[in-house]
């Protein structure tokens, strides 16, 4: 046999998390040194947790909680039951019955969503990102209209080690799911745009910090969004869909100005869509923290946890009256203790958001450059080359095209942001690196996510347009229309999500693949329209703000279930998502496009000059356009046409009986459940430590397992409570045990008094046979606690 | 080498890729059918995605796919679940499913015989970069499996045959190689070689 090898050497020679020369056994080896103690600790804890529930020790609601807080969510037939399009069939998996939450199997696949702060993610990240998409997901990197990235049909098995590695690049998928602060969003043009007060980013960034595992920001009884925006009539933040929209302003006083925010408060889409009031029109950046901190307190503290579906925020503030909800929190906020980091980010952050203010009429620099922005240039991670014009040269026959809608004018002189338009919000691992690489090579070795499912490069030089754009073909990343009509948005609808009714991918696609082939007879008016889809009426997909949105329903024809969607109209998407829309008629999923031509051409012909598609919506009434379309109601027999009876992108017969409980609204879980399982883990990792011969390790965990505990159920009344021992030693036998409300029915005082005992006795050292009668000591006071907990509830 | 998530891609014939619509109601159909012998859980459609995985058929222990990523068309199947066995052996059974699954599309009506492998080359990546990365050392732990794994699969002649091993050795991406062989294997049928192994 002849055997010839070669090998075909890359230009790229960075060494990436990939390419270490030695092989060490496992992740957590290989990045010990690059991650944080308390981010390993972390983990460290969820994969113990993951074993304690492997092992029938850890209840289903806690570990799903648990598992959703760290961003690992659930999957569409994660009951392990599935359509098949004539009946329902069992997935059986090796695990058989073992779950990871309620009615969700252990060996299903799941989500994983990893949050973007303010979508900015680097170069390092983007290739870690891809690394992970290849190794233990379907390859793509998916881009959701909150600015995280979601990897698909992952093994809950392979979430501990996706988490070191992310962490290794300075992600956290920490609260990217569950009842906590979600992804903070912000406008992707932040620093760079011309119509901004001022640069968000810093501010977007110390928010995030902040509120990451705050404790203020642990007990909510839903999800909490948060978004920044730099001005307040683009829709670049979309300020007035969240629970809480930060919008830059500016103000003068006394001949200074001052930077702070428009908050809004209490917005959402969903089922039931509010606007957002204003709280403040203006709040000094100084109190963004502390005013942030004051409004998790009094949604803590008053908001809905029994119906999740009342939950929101937005009902909290409706029920209460924007006054008094402000009152409270001003009160709170009276209240709350100094932090030094309220105001600690605020020196640093300043000077770096002015640097990247020149030769702008915002700017009182005289030249084009200044130093600071000289210093901030050089200190990239990656090149930001000199600013240019754009070369008066040769160049590709649909560069213009793609430059149209694609690249936009910086602030800055001779620089440029492009908008990458990802088909669907979906990038491949290839695409992945390569945009790793492009951003080190033009863009500082950073871009950033969008609401709309893109990603953008910033400090574009215009002198390097051309190549960019060549290279960005090279690998199919440079496909026109972004922020056009043929840029559909879309939640993952029934491809992946429990909730899903109708296939808003399927729709998204074939609506954008049509507008595609005829996008360049499109009038101008329509090129410029947003059409946004969501699989359900819970708005993922945004379909409230578009000019044209679409949500599925499904109706009964006969024996049978057709796919819709409904045709809502009348949103707004520029003012931060200034209005939302309303359903007009539901349509046969089959018939959207058509329902789409001829909505759009419609505009074509009557609107009047320059009247915008909503003000046209507005003048010809929904009446008269559900007139136009009430024909495409009509559904066809089952035997006349069998298509409109299966959904776009599925071959099956279409049905609702794979929907399931979604795992957005989380698993309401109270402090003293987390804290409780946080000490089961303890004691847990005490008897590893205790069979590996680590005899303090273990003595020092059965007591920390006591005390975490003991924290646990005081917190029910006292939820400020201090993580140090003697406090928390001291107020439980205040509140719990002098009280005798801790005392066992028959055995009185006997548990507490392991605790008393152990906190007493802390540090001494210990034999073997004694810490093992710590730790069964630490199990049965735990046990005590959660027959404690049990009792409080029911009074 | 202990890493278990390995790759094979077969490679269509230059102009021979298939439309991809058809193969999200055949996987869908094999789902249903329990057409392969591993669980197979549901289809992804990706086909809007340029050089993407195209149309998937997401199994458990793992995933196949109509696939463009590498810029040329071809199907492949990626093991994702830890597997016992020996590197070698792990190519082996990959293989077996992969021309399983192969056999089986050859076979569907709705593709009109449109499928056509290019039965003279192939590709294997490993998917672990903390096991297997794309450098020279790994390529030296598994190249004499490789050589032997490619006579195998040719056949009865195969130690005639001549191989030829490209490595990609970019160190962002997983460790790949492209193997070509001089000889055709067959896509239909394991050889009788890999059938006693």
């Amino acid at each position: 046999m002849t055997v010839i090898s070669r090998t075909h050497t890359s230009s790229e020679t960075d060494v990436s998390t990939a390419a270490a020369p030695a092989i060490l056994d496992t992740w957590k080896a290989r990045l010990r040194n690059r991650i944080p103690p308390s981010i390993e600790r972390e983990i460290e804890l969820y994969e113990t947790q993951m074993e304690l529930k492997r092992r029938g020790k850890l209840d289903d609601k806690v570990f799903a909680e648990s598992r959703l807080r760290r961003g690992a969510y659930g999957q569409r037939y994660d009951n392990g039951q599935r359509q098949n399009g004539i009946s329902a069939q069992t997935l059986d998996y090796p695990s058989g019955d073992l779950t990871k939450g309620p009615n969700t199997l252990w060996d299903a696949p799941g989500m994983h969503r990893i949050k973007i702060p303010f979508g900015e993610v680097t170069a390092p990240q983007m290739e870690v990102l891809a690394e992970l998409a290849e190794e233990i997901a379907d390859g793509i990197c998916h881009v959701t209209t909150r600015q995280d990235f979601q990897l698909h049909f992952v093994h809950i098995d392979d979430t501990p080690d996706l988490m070191r590695r992310l962490a290794a690049v300075g992600i956290t998928t920490r609260e990217a799911c569950g009842n906590v602060v979600r992804n903070i969003t912000g406008c992707p043009l932040a620093g760079v745009c011309h119509d901004e007060s001022f640069d968000v980013t810093p501010y977007a960034k110390a928010l995030t910090t902040f509120l990451l595992g705050h404790p203020d920001a642990q007990d909510f009884g839903r999800k909490f969004k948060i978004s920044f925006s730099g001005c307040d009539d683009q829709p670049c933040g979309l300020g007035r869909m969240h629970d809480i929209g930060l919008i830059a302003k500016q103000q003068t006083v006394d001949g200074t100005v001052q930077n702070g925010f428009k908050v809004f408060v209490g917005g959402g889409l969903g089922a039931v869509p509010h606007k957002a009031k204003v709280f403040t029109d203006f709040l000094p950046v100084d109190e963004l923290l502390p005013t942030t901190q004051a409004i998790c307190r009094v949604f803590a503290r008053l908001g809905e946890k029994r119906n999740r579906a009342r939950a929101r925020i937005k009902f909290l503030v409706a029920k209460l009256g924007i006054e008094e909800f402000q009152r409270l929190v001003q009160d709170e906020r009276s209240q709350l203790p100094e932090d030094p980091r309220w105001i600690g980010f605020l020196p640093e952050a300043l000077p770096e958001a002015a640097s990247l203010d020149f030769g702008t009429s915002n700017s009182d620099a005289s030249g084009p450059f200044t130093e600071a922005f000289e210093t901030w240039r050089l200190k990239q991670d990656g090149a930001v080359n000199e600013a240019a014009p754009i070369p008066n040269r040769p160049h590709p026959d649909a560069f213009d095209a793609w430059a149209a809608n694609n690249v936009r004018q910086q602030r800055q002189n001779g620089y440029f942001t492009v908008l990458l338009h990802l088909p669907l919000g979906d990038l491949t691992a290839p695409q992945m690196r390569r945009l790793a690489r492009l951003s080190r090579e033009y863009a500082g070795g950073v871009a950033r996510t969008t609401v709309e499912q893109n990603m953008m490069l910033r400090w574009i030089s215009g002198g390097d347009l051309i190549e960019l754009y060549q290279e960005l073909s090279e690998v199919q990343l440079a496909r026109p229309g972004a922020g056009t009509i043929v840029d559909v948005t879309s939640c993952p609808g029934t491809d992946t999500c429990k909730l899903g009714i109708s296939s808003s991918r399927g729709l998204a696609s074939e609506l954008s693949r049509q507008l595609a082939e005829r996008s360049y007879e499109l009038d101008e008016a329509v090129q410029n329209l947003r059409i946004k889809v969501s699989g359900c009426f819970n708005s993922c997909g945004q379909h409230h703000v578009a000019d044209i949105g679409f949500y599925g329903v499904s109706r009964k024809a006969g024996n049978h279930r057709v796919p819709h969607f409904q045709v809502v109209l009348g949103g707004q998407w520029s003012e931060n998502a200034g209005s939302y829309g309303l359903p007009v008629v539901a349509v046969p999923s089959k018939n959207v496009p058509t329902a789409l031509t001829r909505l759009t051409d419609f505009y074509i012909r009557e609107r009047e000059r320059g009247e915008s598609f909503q003000a046209f919506v507005q003048r010809v009434g929904k009446q008269e356009i559900k007139t136009r379309l009430l024909d495409l109601t009509r559904i066809p027999g089952f035997d006349e046409d069998r298509s409109y009876y299966s959904d776009w992108g599925d071959a099956r017969e279409y049905t609702l009986a794979d929907l399931g409980v979604g795992e957005c609204a989380g698993e309401v879980v109270s402090l003293a459940d987390f804290g409780l399982a946080e000490s089961e883990s303890t004691a847990f990792e005490a008897q590893i430590a205790l069979d590996a011969g680590r005899i303090d390790d273990a003595v020092r965990g059965a007591y920390t397992a006591m005390v975490q505990a003991a924290r646990a159920i005081t917190r029910i009344e006292l939820p400020d409570l201090t993580e140090n021992p003697d406090e928390v030693v001291r107020q439980f036998k205040t509140r719990f045990h002098d009280t005798q409300r801790f005392h066992d029915p028959f055995a009185g005082a006997k548990f507490a008094n392991y605790l008393f005992r152990a906190h007493d006795a802390n540090g001494d050292s210990v034999a073997p046979d004694a810490a093992h009668r710590r730790i069964e000591e630490a199990q049965l006071f735990i046990e005590a606690t959660h027959a404690c907990n049990t009792r409080l509830s029911q009074i | 080498m202990d890493a278990y998530r390995l790759s094979l891609k077969l490679y269509f014939q230059p102009g021979a890729a298939p439309e991809l619509a058809p193969f999200i109601s055949i996987f869908h159909r094999w789902i249903r059918d329990h057409t392969l012998d591993h669980l197979l859980i549901d289809v992804a459609d990706y086909s809007e995605v340029p050089n993407g995985p195209g149309v998937m058929l997401i199994g458990h222990e793992g995933h196949y796919s109509v696939d463009t990523t590498d810029g040329q068309p071809g199907f492949v199947y990626s093991h994702k679940r830890p597997e016992a066995g020996s590197f070698a052996e792990r190519l082996r059974s990959n293989w077996r499913r992969l021309l399983a699954a192969a056999k089986q599309l050859e076979q569907e009506e709705a593709l009109n015989g449109s499928l056509s492998i290019a039965g003279d080359h192939f590709a294997c990546r490993i998917n672990d970069r903390l096991l297997a990365p794309n450098q020279q050392e790994t390529l030296a732990s598994v190249e004499s499996d490789l050589r032997r794994f490619a006579a195998e699969i040719c056949g009865e002649t195969a130690r005639e045959t001549a191989v030829e091993i490209e490595h990609e050795s970019d160190p962002r991406a997983c460790f790949g190689v492209r193997i070509r062989t001089e000889h055709p294997y067959s896509i239909t049928a394991l050889s009788p070689t890999l059938e006693r192994s």
